[in-house]
């Protein structure tokens, strides 16, 4: 709470209180973006991290390989049997199933979903590795020895889970497409032939899915060294920080889907 | 019916914390146990209560062998045995007077009402007023420890284990702590243990001590034998000397 | 291997609970740091199937202690003594803190499912389909396991990270000290509150998810809020409702026994913590999805 807010009478307190609970999170998302620029100049001025961008991508992508696969898989199967259901119902003609399947797989929901898992996997984890560090003053020492800690750990990271999202999206697509197909065979009888079809998928639907992955494989990687960067005290801080940095981050995918569904939408993809 | 180790050995991941420990406390007693930091006088206690098992050995307590109790039956030897941890160790959410109160509610059935007034008369007792309805967090370790030690104590245990109760603690505070271990123990005769640091508290209050020394029991005696003893560890221990035999 | 004393020297068998836990953590963190030295040294036999031996022993063994944790709570039950103050005050945490990401997801679900039906409607002239495949999907399927999925990233990560710090200060040790159950007092509060929470969530959310549906419908479908209601009406049948929010149970008791299990066997300072509530997160979307799986394929 802001000192200044005592000095207020309780109706203007509760004003107050309501205001800043507003205004949070344009100050949170402030944070973050400014975090991009600082992080990019680090790049501008060192070069390329390499090692350390193939270390993190190398344990962004083995953390969450298996997560993403048993997610999307699950999610394929629940949205092709709600679409067959509907198709089966409605039309009695099981052929829209597959291709409209994959349009929204591809547009909407395969990069949200990765997304959302990149954010509580590899997220929750930078949140919780920089956390701790800030806990421990392993930050301050960095400062003491005039390192940038933002080059120093932003960076890399950042460019590591943007290669590793990029590449789960297109991996977690695949698979929920097979699990579909089998879904859709096993349940509807629907030949993989007719299932696999891109009828229905515009370069529009594409082009949307990859400025969505591209856009939350920058975001997740800055708002969770962001929550770590601003850790409290005590193994609490740590915990809290890494709630923070799920809570953002997933927070803010939902969001950022909506807005690119919305200028895409409104730019006619 | 006491307290008794026998023959008690201990390792974490391969390395001996304790070797070969034979301790017996006399009912109604006040047994300190001194040693250096780290030598394991934190891990022996809480083999006490069965929050540690011995890797081979005996604990006795009240005539039944804890270190073979499941959980369960384990809380019925933790309701005669109280332990002070040596960190405060205070539930978090809870105001001084509620951790104090919570216990007493859950264990005796008190009413809400019946239980805060023990809880404020047994923290009055270790010297906290104004701060009874603090946060643990609001309040300083100091101030912590002596409720953690009220939580204990307002139970009414005929044993109880402290850990380190004096350390951190001002002079004032610390021998009104030492005047409550003694009362409760010659009044109410409570067996007690006391891991302790402080020397003043020992040549106060302790009937024995127990010295540990790389693990193993190392002298046994009453503080005055103990002073005397001409055993070149011991009194360097005792005297506080950077120089001598010891090794760390 | 060989079981330390410390849980295999116990009468009663099922040994002694947290110390067990701990000590079970512990030795799977010792074995691995054992097999990696040992790979090194070995070199190329790291291979597919040890690994995948590794991962299968890991996730049995949580599974049993899931298990166990649970089993531990159940018997915590008896004698029956509700622990009403922790109930009362867990269940108002877990709603305050999780209502605005519940609605806004469970609005955002709405919106998607009639993404979902939009290509019939669009290909087919379907618009009576629209309200029945909002309703439908959104309540035995979506709405349940989109807002488990933020309660797990906000209230179950929370209370991982609460009982995690508890735990590495002592302070559930302190209760165990006072003969006070931790399994009774602080689990137990926790995961009907959860379970509660979350169907009363799911409840609020599916209202959400129709408005949002219907708006989404109104607004790009050209289909009337008197159309979409209509079809809803007639199609959406108590029984999917049903459904829905006895899966929302089922998801807040197992994102319960999750949460709090990460968070009991925590280990190893601040950076224990962090890596318990990831942990959490992980473990409570695929229990949610593979319980999801289940209820879908064993109910009607
Ligand atoms: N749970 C544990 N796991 C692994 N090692 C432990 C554990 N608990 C204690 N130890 C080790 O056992 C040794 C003895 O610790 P202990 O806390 O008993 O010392 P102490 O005599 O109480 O010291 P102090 O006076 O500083 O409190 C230490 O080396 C410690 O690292
Ligand atoms: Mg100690």
């Amino acid at each position: 709470m802001n000192p200044k807010q005592e000095q207020l009478g309780p109706n203007h307190r509760f004003l107050a209180a309501v205001g800043a609970s507003t205004m949070a999170p344009f100050w949170v998302a402030g944070a973050i973006v400014l975090l991009l620029p600082r992080a990019l100049v680090g790049l501008k001025e060192r070069g390329w991290p390499a090692r350390e961008v193939l270390r993190q991508a190398y344990s962004a992508g083995n953390r969450s390989v298996l997560l993403v696969a048993v997610t999307l898989a699950s999610v394929g199967m629940i949205l092709v049997y709600h679409g067959g259901l509907q198709a089966q119902r409605v039309l009695g003609d099981m052929s829209p199933v597959g291709p409209a399947f994959i349009q929204i797989l591809l547009r909407e929901f395969g990069p949200t979903i990765v997304g959302l898992m990149v954010a509580a996997r590899v997220g929750g984890g930078i949140a919780a590795e920089i956390g701790s560090m800030v806990v421990t003053e392993q930050i301050d020492a960095l400062r003491m020895n005039a390192a940038d800690p933002i080059r120093f750990l932003v960076t890399p990271r950042l460019i590591a889970v943007f290669l590793t999202t990029m590449a789960l999206t297109v991996f977690g697509c695949a698979v929920a497409v097979a699990s579909g197909a089998v879904t859709a065979n096993v349940l509807f009888g629907v030949p993989h032939q007719s299932f696999l079809n891109l009828s229905m998928t515009e370069p529009g639907d594409l082009i949307t899915g990859l400025i969505k992955a591209a856009a939350y494989g920058v975001y997740v990687p800055l708002a969770a060294s962001w929550a770590g960067l601003s850790a409290g005290i005590g193994s609490e801080g740590v915990g809290r920080a890494t709630t923070s940095g799920v809570v953002v981050g997933s927070l803010g995918i939902i969001v950022l889907s909506s807005v690119i569904g919305a200028v895409t939408f409104a730019f006619g993809l | 019916m006491s307290i008794e180790f026998k023959s008690l050995c201990k390792s974490f991941d391969g390395s001996r914390v304790l070797e070969d420990v034979s301790l017996a406390v006399e009912p109604g007693e006040v047994l300190f146990v001194i040693g250096t930091s780290g030598t394991g006088k934190s891990v022996l206690m809480r083999h006490v209560i069965g929050l540690h098992r011995p890797d081979s050995g005996e604990v006795w307590v009240h005539g039944q062998r804890v270190d073979l109790l499941s959980e369960r039956e384990l809380f019925e030897i933790r309701k005669r045995c109280g332990f002070v941890f040596q960190h405060p160790a205070l539930l978090d959410f809870l105001s001084l007077e509620e951790n104090v109160a919570m216990p007493l509610r859950r264990r005796f059935g008190l009413g809400r009402k019946d239980a805060t007034e023990r809880a404020v008369s047994w923290l009055s007792q270790v010297g906290i007023t104004k701060d009874a309805r603090s946060l643990p967090s609001e309040v300083g370790p100091g101030i912590r420890k002596r409720a953690s030690i009220a939580r204990v104590v307002a139970l009414g245990p005929e044993y109880i284990v402290y850990d380190e109760p004096t350390t951190g603690l001002d002079l004032v505070n610390a021998r009104r702590i030492d005047n409550l271990i003694r009362r409760l123990a010659t009044e109410t005769k409570v067996t007690t243990v006391v891991v302790s640091h402080d020397l003043r508290s020992i040549f106060g209050i302790a009937d024995r001590v127990a010295f540990l020394y790389l693990g193993r029991l190392h002298a046994l005696g009453s503080p005055e034998e103990l002073r005397e003893s001409n055993d070149p560890i011991l009194s360097q221990f005792l005297r506080g000397r950077a120089e001598g035999p010891m090794v760390l | 291997m060989t079981c330390p004393p410390d849980d295999a020297g116990t009468k009663g068998g099922l040994g002694d609970a947290l110390g067990q836990d701990l000590d079970a953590s512990r030795r799977g963190a010792a074995s691995y740091q054992g097999s990696s030295s040992y790979e090194d040294g070995v070199g190329a036999s790291d291979n597919l199937f040890r690994r995948t031996g590794r991962v299968c022993i890991e996730v049995l063994s949580e599974l049993g202690a899931m298990a166990y944790l649970a089993g531990r709570s159940i018997a915590a039950l008896f004698p029956p003594r509700v622990e009403w103050q922790g109930l009362i005050i867990s269940m108002h945490r877990f709603g305050v803190q999780s209502m605005p990401l519940v609605i806004a997801t469970a609005f955002l679900t709405g919106v998607v499912v009639l993404l979902l039906a939009a290509v019939y409607v669009r290909a087919y002239g379907a618009t009576q389909l629209v309200g029945w495949a909002a309703g439908y999907a959104t309540f035995r399927e979506l709405g349940p396991v989109l807002i488990a999925l933020m309660f797990s990233g906000r209230v179950g990560s929370k209370n991982t990270a609460e009982l995690a710090a508890m735990k590495l200060t002592e302070q559930i040790d302190a209760l165990r000290a006072l003969a006070i159950d931790p399994y009774a007092y602080l689990v137990i509060p926790r995961l009907v509150a959860m379970a509660l929470v979350l169907f009363a969530l799911t409840l609020m959310g599916n209202l959400f998810a129709i408005v949002g549906a219907a708006t989404t419908g109104e607004l790009l479908l050209d289909v009337s809020y008197h159309t979409f209601w209509n079809s809803f009406a007639e199609n959406v049948r108590l029984a999917d409702l049903l459904h829905g929010l006895f899966k929302a149970v089922v998801f807040g008791i197992a994102i319960g026994i999750v949460s709090c299990r990460c968070g009991l066997s925590a280990r190893g300072g601040a950076t224990g913590v962090g890596r318990a509530v990831n942990r959490s997160v992980v473990s409570s979307a695929l229990a949610i999805f593979v319980l999801d799986y289940l209820i879908t394929y064993l109910l009607p």
